[in-house]
Formats: C-alpha cells, sequence, structure tokens
C-alpha cells in the first residue's frame, strides 16, 4: 500500500513515516492557535503525551516563557521513572521545569475513588500554580476527551459540560487552557512518540484500572474499531454543542477562594476530609 | 517470533499479518502499536519467522 501523500510505503493512518510526522506536527500547531508573546505553563507527567506535548509546543514557539509543570501525586513506584524522563528531556530540550507534590501522598489518603480524587486535586494545583502564566497547555489526547465527553453523559454531569471546553470558563483565577491534541487520538501520539525516538516508562499508573473511565476506554476502543472514527464524532457533536452553550461562571469556593461551582470546592472537601 | 508485552515475554510459532497476530493475542488494534526489530510496522506488514515482536499499549504511560 502507498501513502495518500506520496508514492512511499504506508505506515500508519494511510501515510508514510515521513509525511504522518508532518501531519500529525501541522494538527498539532493547528491545535495549540496563535500563542505569540503568551507566557505557557504546561502540564506535564512524564509520559509520552506530555512529552510530545512539551517538544511541539517548544519547537512552535521556540521564543515564548515556557515553564513545564509536574504533579507528583505520590504514587508508589509509578511517578518515578516519568520523573526521570521529564528531567532528562526538559535539559535536553532546553525547558525550565517545576515538580510539585501533593501534600499529602495520594496513596496515604486511601480514597474510595482514587482517579476522582486524584483528578481534582491535579487540576486544583495545575490551576492555582499556572495562574502566573497566560496559558495553561495540557497534553490530552482525543481518546481522554472522547471519554470524558461519554463519562460526563453516563454520570450526568451536565454542568461539566460547559467547563470542558477552552474558552466556556469565565473566572479571573481560571487560567486559560489550550489542547493541542484534543484531535489526535491516543495511537497516533504514541507512533508519534515512538517514530521521533523518544522513550519513558510505559508504566500504567496502578489505580487505573479500577477506574470507570478504563470501562468506558474499554468499550469505546471496541466501538472505535467496529466503527472507525466514533471518538472524533463524540467530540465534534459536543463542540457543535458548545458553540450554543452559554458560557459558564464560576463562583468562588468560600474556602480557598478558587474558582468552585460549589460553595465549598471538591479540593478543600478532600483535603479536610 | 519472540513477542514482547508490557510485562511478558514468549516464543510464538505464527505466520501472518501484524493485525492477524493481534487477533490471535486476543488484542483489539485500536489499542496497540506493533514495533518489529526496533522499528514500527503497519498493521498489514506479514511477520515471518525470527523477528523480534513488541507488542506497545497505546495507553501505557500516563
Ligand atoms: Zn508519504
Ligand atoms: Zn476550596
Amino acid at each position: 500500500m502507498k501513502c495518500k501523500n506520496c508514492s512511499r510505503q504506508v505506515l500508519i493512518n494511510d501515510y508514510c513515516k515521513d509525511c504522518f510526522i508532518k501531519y500529525f506536527e501541522k494538527e498539532f500547531r493547528k491545535g495549540l492557535g496563535n500563542l505569540k508573546g503568551k507566557s505557557l505553563c504546561i502540564a506535564v507527567s512524564g509520559g509520552k503525551d506530555s512529552l510530545t506535548t512539551l517538544y511541539l509546543t517548544k519547537k512552535f514557539y521556540p521564543e515564548n516563557k515556557i515553564l513545564a509543570l509536574l504533579i507528583d501525586e505520590g504514587i508508589h513506584g509509578y511517578r518515578h521513572g516519568t520523573i526521570k524522563s521529564l528531567r532528562k528531556y526538559a535539559v535536553e530540550w532546553g525547558i525550565p521545569y517545576k515538580i510539585l507534590k501533593f501534600k499529602k501522598p495520594l496513596d496515604s489518603m486511601n480514597p474510595k475513588r482514587p482517579c476522582s480524587v486524584c483528578g481534582v486535586l491535579r487540576r486544583y494545583y495545575l490551576n492555582k500554580h499556572a495562574r502566573v502564566f497566560n496559558v495553561l497547555i495540557l497534553g490530552h489526547n482525543l481518546d481522554d476527551e472522547a471519554q470524558s465527553t461519554l463519562m460526563n453523559v453516563f454520570m450526568r454531569y451536565a454542568s461539566r459540560f460547559n467547563r470542558m471546553t477552552v474558552k466556556q470558563v469565565t473566572h479571573e483565577l481560571f487560567v486559560k487552557r489550550v489542547k493541542p491534541m484534543r484531535y489526535l487520538s491516543e495511537r497516533e501520539v504514541m507512533a508519534y512518540f515512538l517514530l521521533k525516538g523518544f522513550n519513558t516508562s510505559m508504566r500504567e499508573c496502578p489505580y487505573a484500572r479500577s477506574s470507570f473511565r478504563d470501562v468506558v476506554r474499554k468499550s469505546l476502543n471496541d466501538f472505535e474499531y467496529k466503527h472507525s472514527g466514533t471518538k472524533l464524532s463524540i467530540i465534534k457533536t459536543y463542540d457543535s454543542l458548545g458553540i450554543i452553550n452559554n458560557p459558564v461562571n464560576l463562583g468562588s469556593c468560600n474556602a480557598c477562594g478558587e474558582p468552585s461551582s460549589n460553595e465549598v470546592c471538591k479540593a478543600c472537601m478532600i483535603l479536610k476530609g | 517470533m519472540k513477542v514482547k508485552t508490557l510485562n511478558k515475554e514468549f516464543e510464538l510459532k505464527f505466520n501472518g499479518s501484524v493485525l492477524a497476530l493481534l487477533g490471535e493475542l486476543g488484542l483489539n488494534p485500536v489499542e496497540f502499536l506493533v514495533v518489529v526489530n526496533n522499528e514500527l510496522v503497519h498493521e498489514l506488514r506479514v511477520l515471518n519467522g525470527d523477528e523480534l515482536v513488541e507488542v506497545i499499549p497505546v495507553v501505557s504511560g500516563g
């Protein structure tokens, strides 16, 4: 089979290696939008998604002020390997980085639903520390986004819908978010990562398998296999709804002042409970 | 051929494409990439005898 762009041997997505890399970078660039002169905080875990995000953001905006921010959740035997990779690549690519730890390691909190607790706290710390930057860049891929959208439907979290989009939230303490890989599948990200010769710990979070997200991922991938394009359709449908929705005006948490749709934010409830 | 996944390695007698191998292992091709002798390969690539075949889950890492 031949590449749809040139006559070379096809490798992935009907593209040859070079054309795939070009396609991927073009999509990423489109997803970033115009960030000229903006200071950028990039949320990183040291996994393939965030390292790819870090590499390409720096590639397209080499002059911008950039910080890679890693939140160490305190999960035994998991984060260690990716922190090592972040350190290595940040130095190699000339990007400053900062590592913040959960005040109480996630393991020690012994939470019933570790992934949602972890998610709430990670978003809380990210937003808080990214505030001094113009934009917070997140490495979420198409799979992550399609899963989150479905999860919000399944759990009847209509209010979270608007907050997922990048443009819809207004609160002076809520940092503008950009997700350059929102339309790039996890498989494409991994292919790009491998083709660039990058390397990191591929270990999975020990909590991941027990999460609701994992159930959704599995079903969604089964669906995608039988009906190619499903994930993209979910996101596109969601996007077209977003346009007619009103922006969310978030209130502030009574305890800490951070943006919240409740009187006391989820992070405060977790940290006090 | 030698097949390597995230946490195990085993010998397998197999003839066919990457796609067929994933089917044989009961894996969804949406969730995996295959690297043969350290190079990413297309899913229609036919595998033969003496190769080192790495099956890489795309969800790995966070
Ligand atoms: Zn080509
Ligand atoms: Zn609070």
